[in-house]
């Protein structure tokens, strides 16, 4: 296996982390596991600086919310939200056997449309493949979402995914949009992470 | 206009005077007039110090783009805070509340870097922002209903797919990504804004918060979803422009008809939402016709509800109410039937049947209002001050000087000539 094509699996790896993780903890292990994996999937053409970029803002996030537990003040769900009562929902399929069903269907369309993307002069259908999953995976779980802090992982997924493919195209010059279009919706994720879900699984 | 700068010892002086007014006047107005003083600072700021410039020949994806000043972004803003100070006059003790008014006032900040900015992902932020801003205050007001779930997630989706559109456009002018996933990505982030099928979960919500706390969707979402749209249409190459002005005009259309019925049908409590939401649809198909007729369409429906929107938001029975929905239900000659017929002189080199599927919209929003000129004459009157009324009756009224002289009100608001 070529270093590319490892670096595109582990970006397809850590979207499918994202996709399967759920509760408090599933917050922070996503945030890491998208940082990693796909600041990997973009240094394919930046090299080290665009995995810094979107590595860093994966790791910041993570530790943020990982410390949001102990530090109240990190957690601006309540203040933001108000106080929001949790109704309790009988379900046909388990949040993560509906998210993995999902999963599959988004699996068959990355593949398929991965390989009529192009991006700059990288070859794509891998690393292309991994953004467009990544970016699925995030659709998957605001439609899924059971409260704000899914919302928010959601929309790290899809801001992860579109900044490692923007830094793909054009890396020397989409560093301060990706840095943005990622770290805003992990500022979100690190406000919304501890607060209530709409709804339990059960 | 670029040296046009505001001094900072003006800006400060004025922020104190501000504050303590705010707090020798109590009330309510502690917290609206130094946010509203911040806000139209913060806006006041942009548009001096940014030149007033031809929009960009196209937008930035892989940058962050400048900022430059459109004279109708101009026109929206200022537009969009007057609009604002209109909601709190005729609303009076009854009318929004601090934070909604707060809301309003600080919406205006995302609102006008999703004007003015020319970057694809500062874009795709500030509309994130906007959107965000008015689900987190419907969230606090009624709970976490599933229709206020449903605009957490229409925001989330729109931000989405605007990024994903921003991602994939370097690609897509070079022809090596399918067109029309950019333009699908596109239309998804500009009728989500707009609130247009399938994306109209703010209806829903709307309803649930009261009039009054829905009017930053009127106000801000709808002008900048219809400048943003138009802008994307303006400079997207060719091949994903002409698929973006199909799924737009495909969409509108479907929403008008859908919403215009459900306003005929539905109770009065929830009519002018419902009509807001067909002229929403109107408003998407006029931009997907992607000419200046359908622009100048659009902004002369914008300012009709920016005017007759605040007086409907009211309780039923007065006669201001009455005024605004003549003015709004599309007879002429007052402003919602001049927007309404450009749309059909726009859509009428397009097609026949676009044509009669605006005119039979249309017809369904005719309808809606007179059930709410009904519903209007048979309420009691209400009980609420001479001078809210006045203001709201010049307000309506203003609504048929609008259809006289479209073209000089959509200069002096917009710049812009029909």
């Amino acid at each position: 296996m070529s270093p590319a094509s490892a670096l595109a699996a582990a970006g397809f790896i850590a979207a499918a982390v994202a996709l399967l993780a759920v509760g408090p903890t599933g917050m922070w292990i996503s945030a890491l596991a998208l940082g990693l994996g796909l600041g990997g999937v973009a240094a394919l053409a930046g090299g080290a600086p665009s995995f810094l970029v979107l590595g860093s803002v994966g790791a910041s996030a993570a530790l943020l919310v990982a410390a949001g537990s102990r530090v109240p003040g990190l957690s601006a769900g309540r203040w933001l939200l108000g106080n929001s009562p949790v109704v309790g929902r009988e379900r046909v399929f388990d949040i993560r056997s509906l998210r993995l069903l999902l999963g599959l269907g988004g699996l068959l369309a990355a593949r398929l449309l991965s390989g009529h993307l192009g991006a700059g002069t990288v070859s794509t259908q891998g690393p292309a493949f991994a953004c467009l999953f990544a970016w699925e995976v995030g659709a998957i779980r605001v439609g899924t979402g059971r409260g704000p802090a899914d919302l928010a992982v959601g929309a790290l997924c899809a801001g992860m995914g579109s900044a490692a493919f923007l830094l793909l195209s054009s890396s020397g010059t989409a560093v301060g949009p990706a840095l943005l279009a990622a770290g805003l919706p992990a500022l979100a994720l690190v406000l919304l992470a501890r607060s209530a879900p709409w709804e339990t699984g059960t | 206009m670029g040296d046009r700068n505001l001094s900072p010892a003006v800006g400060i002086a004025v922020g104190a005077a501000a504050i303590v007014l705010a707090w020798w006047l109590g009330g309510r107005w502690r917290w609206v007039l130094p946010l509203g003083v911040v806000a139209v600072g913060v806006v006041a700021a942009l548009v001096l110090r940014v030149p007033i410039a031809p929009a960009p020949a196209r937008m930035a994806s892989s940058g962050l783009g400048t900022l430059a000043a459109s004279r109708m972004a101009v026109g929206v803003l200022l537009g969009g805070l007057g609009a604002m100070t209109l909601e709190l006059l005729v609303g009076g003790d009854t009318g929004p509340g601090s934070a909604a008014v707060a809301l309003g006032l600080l919406a205006a900040v995302p609102a006008g870097m999703a004007l003015l900015t020319t970057g694809m992902v500062p874009l795709a932020l500030s509309v994130g922002l906007l959107l965000a801003m008015i689900w987190v205050r419907w969230q606090r007001v009624a709970g976490p209903q599933l229709p206020i779930r449903s605009l957490a997630r229409q925001g989330v989706l729109v931000l989405a797919s605007l990024l994903a559109a921003a991602a994939l456009m370097p690609s897509a002018r070079l022809g090596s990504a399918p067109t029309v996933l950019e333009a699908i990505l596109l239309a998804g982030g500009v009728t989500g804004l707009l609130g247009v099928l399938p994306f109209s979960a703010w209806v829903g919500a709307a309803i649930r918060v009261g009039r009054s706390e829905a009017s930053p969707w009127r106000i801000w979402a709808i002008p900048v979803g219809v400048l943003v749209g138009a802008r994307l249409v303006a400079t997207s190459p060719p091949g994903v422009a002409l698929p973006l002005q199909e799924l737009l005009l495909a969409l509108g259309v479907a929403s008008a008809l859908f919403w215009g019925l459900r306003a005929v049908l539905g109770p009065s409590a929830t009519r002018y939402s419902r009509v807001l939401a067909a002229d929403s649809g109107l408003v998407c198909a006029a931009v997907g016709l992607g000419s200046a007729e359908g622009l100048t369409a659009a902004l002369l429906l914008i300012l009709a509800h920016w005017l007759g929107g605040a007086v409907l938001g009211e309780e039923s029975g007065t006669r201001s109410q009455l005024l605004a929905w003549i003015g709004l239900s599309g007879i002429p000659p007052f402003g919602g039937f001049a927007g309404r017929i450009l749309i059909v002189i726009a859509a009428a080199p397009v097609s026949f049947t676009l044509v009669w599927l605006l005119l039979l919209g249309m017809g369904l929003q005719l309808a809606a209002a007179a059930s709410g000129m009904r519903s209007t004459l048979s309420s009691t009157s209400s009980t609420g001050s001479w001078r809210r009324e006045l203001i709201g009756l010049v307000a309506a009224a203003a609504i048929l000087v609008l259809g006289l002289v479209p073209g000089q009100a959509l200069q002096a608001v917009m710049g812009l000539h029909p």
